[in-house]
């Protein structure tokens, strides 16, 4: 071995190097509630290495039964500042950091919080979407695929859109106003948690509840569904933020808020938990693994539907001996 | 928060329709998942960089420490298995390539036609045509081939299936969106669609056609086959007039027939060669009013005969089935002809053939904007949980839904999507699409399909090429990534992955790659090459570190053997732009002078040997550690007989001698350390030479 790095006292559930745009780092979560983060001093020969930072995400400590920690960095090579979410914790939350300087993470948002223990998590590389894509995987057995804004997208795939907002316009208002299901309700998320972690009576949403319309069955007829996306969401449904404007950083105003937009509920069987979730080198495919022993590939369709295109069993088939 | 989930889309699996694959062998015996999970067990995996492929195996998910000494462990939990989807199959290898071509060449030809915007529509136009015309032919091809293969497996047989629904999709779109476009032709619709319809959709068939009118039959031995009647009701429906009113005209003499069903099938004949053909000399008006009166006389005839027929069944049970059957289905051939729509909705088995009938008989001239509303009525009549993926793309297409024309299209095959968006965004009418869609639909189907072609050792390049002219932000950096991991197996392969990067000016991946084969090279020895990859992203550290490394090896072997490489190098260099900074190297430069001095002072051409050697250690070229060898090198030099320094010459060497031992002296480094015997050597052989220049001079 190279290098032996202990400060965690207790078990380490989930670690990984940051991207290779960033300096070499490693970040460890410990089921004592703490992420540390940890440089080598020495980088080529890497036997010594110093914990640079840690994010206390329970707040307090936390012991095994509170359920396993998973983290994810965020890949993108166009981030100003490096990201990282977090899944896990006593109520299960699923929280994105920010890193200021070399030491100093800031929690900017609040994904997600759930009923069941979050088991895994991954931020899909963003190969030019102007969104980004985060993954979590449930013991409840669904997967939650959210896209993800913590900036103002002023890099769009359609470059000949201009973005920027002259001052004065209405668009704050507008905007806030009439995007119905996301921007009022994440502006309280990220003020509620950061205020006090035990007021969660708000923030455990009835995920999982029924208030959603469910697809009965996957029966491929997405014009449905794409009816429905359509006057729902004039200019959030197309995730390349064409119609969407974001004002300019240096203009005095509202303070732009990171936000986030459930995409995709995906379940399998709600007594199955899902291990783990990855996504591919480009972000178009995910794959999950649960216990039952199936591996799952999911893609999402044209109309923004997330559909499974394969399922690989470890089952014996019943041909088999 | 009510709001928020009302929107999201919740997809649930359903059991019943899983059909997973299953690993072979399996890890754990059927039904009994619960219990391998409560075992400590999970599956876990990890995906390929590059295809979708996927390594499985079992994993646990206490730690081992926290579970009890005794748990079993089975030969499976140490099995990896390594899965993906099926990536395209041999067959299709061919059509893949030709209609890349036709991809590639599609493009170029927009690319020009709207860099030039005075013939910009013109060219477009004809050009879109040829192209889908192209296409066509590929799918043609390809559909020949699978039907050559004697003996099909199911395989065969769903592609040869899915080949004639693209074929049938494609061709439909050519014709309502290019085709009745072209300037110069006919904007009527219907002709083209008879063609469309009889060219996908055969009926009647061919053995239908020999099986009634092959061998020559006499009149009577038609009227006797009792599937001569559905024949000719299908000609009809279809529009194969001539040969209906060929049929007819046999079919008339026999004695079978009743004297009114011969009479009026000569009659018939005689309409059908009066039929009349729009031509594109012709204005609608003359057209119209020529059609209206060959109705008139089909009415003509429908009316009388059905009187007959009414009569007929007045008279208790009349001359017979055949001779009753004959004027009844004369009867409904001249309604169809006429272009009674129930007629024509009681003779059609399929809704294409009643489409057809219905644009032929009774809207002769209609245009593509009355497809919609013909569709919709036909398509009531028929059960649509009974249509297929083909049927719903089309129904789709004459409605114009486009939207959900595509979809269809994607679910009959991804080839056919990506290229038909294409397609459709150069006819601008993909941006209807691009409404209703939450991504780009070319963008996103290019991708699927391009991604799906990577992991294929012959497709990995037209698979590039579909990510790269997809001609987005997206669609540019996911190329990049994967190009930086195709992987590099041979030298032909490398050359075509940097090919790909020139093309695509991908200077990131360029230059990775160019890294890593100058890396590879040199591990294996091949400094030349290596040197040649590093030059090309001017990494001169790395050169100057292959430089080293041959000068060592140089010192001890003893032999000089680097001088091919050496001029390899610069050959190439001086070929090639980009490394003309090869040129400059100082390693390089210093490796090739000392080659040199090596040559002439094994030639015996000492003069010539002691100044190259002075101008390698004027020009201070040399790196540290080797000063001290050239010094010992110019010993012989100084030693012998012929005079070959002078004495500012002397003086030169004397100079790097001191301020050698100077750095020495302060570094206290073992680099070029120089022996103190040899030192002393120098140093006396200097002085001689001293004494001997300036006796001479």
């Amino acid at each position: 071995s190279v290098s032996v790095l202990n400060e965690s006292t207790c078990a380490v559930h989930s670690i990984a190097f940051a991207p290779e745009y960033i300096h070499l780092a490693l970040a460890a979560a410990s089921s004592d509630g703490r992420v540390r983060f940890y440089s080598p001093t020495d980088v080529i020969g890497l036997t010594n290495w110093t914990a640079s930072g840690s994010i206390e995400f329970i707040p307090g400590g936390a012991s095994d039964s509170d359920g396993p920690l998973c983290l994810s960095w965020c890949k993108s090579r166009f981030s100003t500042k490096s990201m990282i979410v977090i899944g896990g914790s006593k109520r299960n939350k699923v929280k994105v950091y920010q890193r200021d300087n070399v030491q100093q993470w800031d929690e900017i948002y609040q994904l997600d919080s759930y009923d069941a223990f979050v088991l895994d998590i991954d931020w899909a590389p963003s190969m030019g979407r102007s969104y980004h894509l985060i993954a979590t995987a449930c013991s409840d057995g669904h997967i939650r695929i959210y896209k993800f804004w913590p900036e103002p997208t002023h890099l769009s795939a359609e470059l000949t859109d201009s973005l920027f907002i002259r001052e004065g316009d209405e668009f704050d208002n507008e905007e806030l106003g009439s995007a119905p299901h996301v921007e009022a309700d994440n502006g309280g998320y990220s003020d509620e948690s950061d205020v006090d972690d035990d007021e969660d009576g708000e923030d455990a949403s009835d995920e999982g509840s029924s208030d959603s319309d469910s697809d009965d069955d996957s029966d491929g007829s997405t014009s449905e569904s794409g009816d429905d996306a359509r006057p729902d969401r004039p200019g959030r449904a197309k995730g390349s933020g064409k119609k969407s404007k974001a004002k300019d950083d240096g203009s005095a105003g509202k303070a732009w808020v990171p936000r986030s937009e459930l995409v995709g509920d995906l379940i399998v069987d709600p007594q199955v938990p899902i291990r783990r979730v990855r996504w591919n080198s480009t972000g178009t495919l995910l794959v999950s693994s649960s216990d039952d022993g199936v591996a799952r590939m999911w893609k999402m369709s044209v109309n923004g539907t997330w559909r499974e295109i394969a399922a690989i069993t470890a089952e014996k088939s019943s041909a088999e001996a | 928060m009510q709001n928020r989930h009302t929107a999201t889309d919740r997809f649930v699996v359903s059991r019943d329709k899983e059909a997973a694959t299953h690993l072979s062998p399996g890890l754990f015996p059927a039904g009994r998942q619960s219990e391998w999970s409560a075992q400590n067990r999970t599956l876990i995996f990890s995906i390929h960089p590059l295809s979708n492929k996927t390594a499985l195996a079992v994993g646990g998910k206490k730690t081992r420490e926290s579970l009890s000494n005794d748990t079993l462990t089975f030969d499976q939990d140490q099995r990896v298995h390594i899965c993906g989807i099926s990536t395209e199959s041999d067959s299709r290898l061919a059509f893949i390539n030709d209609t890349h071509a036709v991809f590639v060449a599609l493009q170029q030809l927009m690319e020009e036609a709207g860099a030039d915007d005075s013939t910009a529509s013109a060219v477009g136009i004809k050009g879109l045509v040829k192209m889908s015309v192209l296409y066509r032919e590929a799918m043609q091809r390809q559909s020949r081939v699978l039907a050559d293969i004697a003996d099909p497996n199911e395989f065969i047989k769903e592609e040869a299936e899915t080949f004639r629904a693209i074929h049938a999709v494609w061709h439909l779109l050519e014709i309502i969106y290019l085709t009745t476009n072209t300037p110069g032709l006919s904007t009527s619709i219907v002709p083209h669609f008879m063609e469309w319809l009889n060219a996908n959709f055969l009926a009647p068939l061919a053995e239908d056609a020999h099986r009634i009118a092959g061998g020559s039959p006499t009149a009577d031995d038609l009227a006797r086959n009792e599937l001569l009647w559905p024949y000719l009701k299908k000609l009809a429906l279809r529009g194969h007039v001539s040969v209906l009113g060929n049929m007819l005209e046999r079919l008339a003499p026999s004695q079978l027939l009743s004297a009114s069903a011969a009479r009026w099938a000569r009659s018939l004949s005689q309409l059908c060669r009066k039929m009349p053909l729009s031509s594109s000399d012709e204005t609608a008006g003359s057209f119209n009013s020529r059609w209206r009166q060959w109705n008139e006389e089909l009415r003509g005839h429908a009316t009388a005969i059905g009187c007959l027929l009414g009569d007929a069944g007045e008279k208790d049970g009349g001359a017979g089935g055949d001779k009753d059957k004959a004027l009844e289905a004369l009867f409904a051939i001249s309604e169809v002809m006429r272009g009674d729509l129930d007629a024509i909705a009681a003779e059609g088995e399929m809704w294409q053939d009643i489409m057809g009938a219905t644009l032929l008989y009774s809207e002769p001239t209609a245009r593509a904007d009355r497809l919609p509303a013909l569709v919709g009525a036909i398509i009531e009549q028929f059960e649509e949980s009974a249509f297929t993926e083909l049927d719903r793309a089309l129904v789709a297409l004459l409605n114009h839904d486009l939207a959900e024309f595509l979809v269809h299209c994607d679910h009959i095959d991804h080839w056919l999507s990506a290229h038909i968006s294409d397609l459709m965004d150069h006819i601008s009418v993909l941006d209807i699409c691009r409404r209703v869609f939450v991504v780009d639909p070319r963008e996103h189907y290019l991708m699927a399909l391009g991604e799906s072609y990577l992991g294929h050792e012959d497709l990995w390049r037209v698979g590039l090429d579909y990510l790269g002219l997809c001609r987005t932000v997206a669609g540019a950096l996911v190329m990049e990534e994967y190009v930086t991991r195709i992987p590099l197996d041979s030298d032909r392969k490398a050359e075509q992955v940097l090919r790909v990067c020139e093309v695509y000016t991908l200077e990131c991946a360029r230059d990775r790659i160019h890294r890593q084969l100058g890396r590879q090279k040199w591990q294996r020895g091949r400094l030349g090459a290596a040197i040649a990859h590093f030059a090309q992203v001017c990494d001169h550290d790395s050169i100057g570190l292959i430089c080293d490394q041959i000068w060592n090896a140089y010192i001890s072997s003893g032999e000089l053997t680097y001088g091919p490489t050496i001029d390899g190098v610069m050959a190439s260099s001086s070929l090639s732009e980009g490394s003309g900074s090869l040129l400059h190297h100082e390693g390089l430069q210093f490796l090739s002078k000392y080659r040199d001095f090596h040559e002439l002072y094994a030639a015996g051409a000492f003069v010539e040997a002691g100044k190259v050697l002075l101008s390698i250690l004027l020009c201070e070229i040399a790196p540290a550690y080797a000063l001290g060898d050239l010094l010992v090198d110019s010993i012989p030099l100084l030693e012998g007989d012929t005079l070959v320094f002078s004495s500012e010459d002397t003086f030169e060497l004397m100079r790097v001698a001191e301020s050698l031992a100077q750095s020495q002296m302060r570094q206290s480094q073992q680099d070029g350390a120089i022996d103190c015997s040899e030192m002393n050597i120098f140093n006396v052989a200097c002085t001689r030479n001293l004494a001997r220049s300036f006796v001479m001079f």
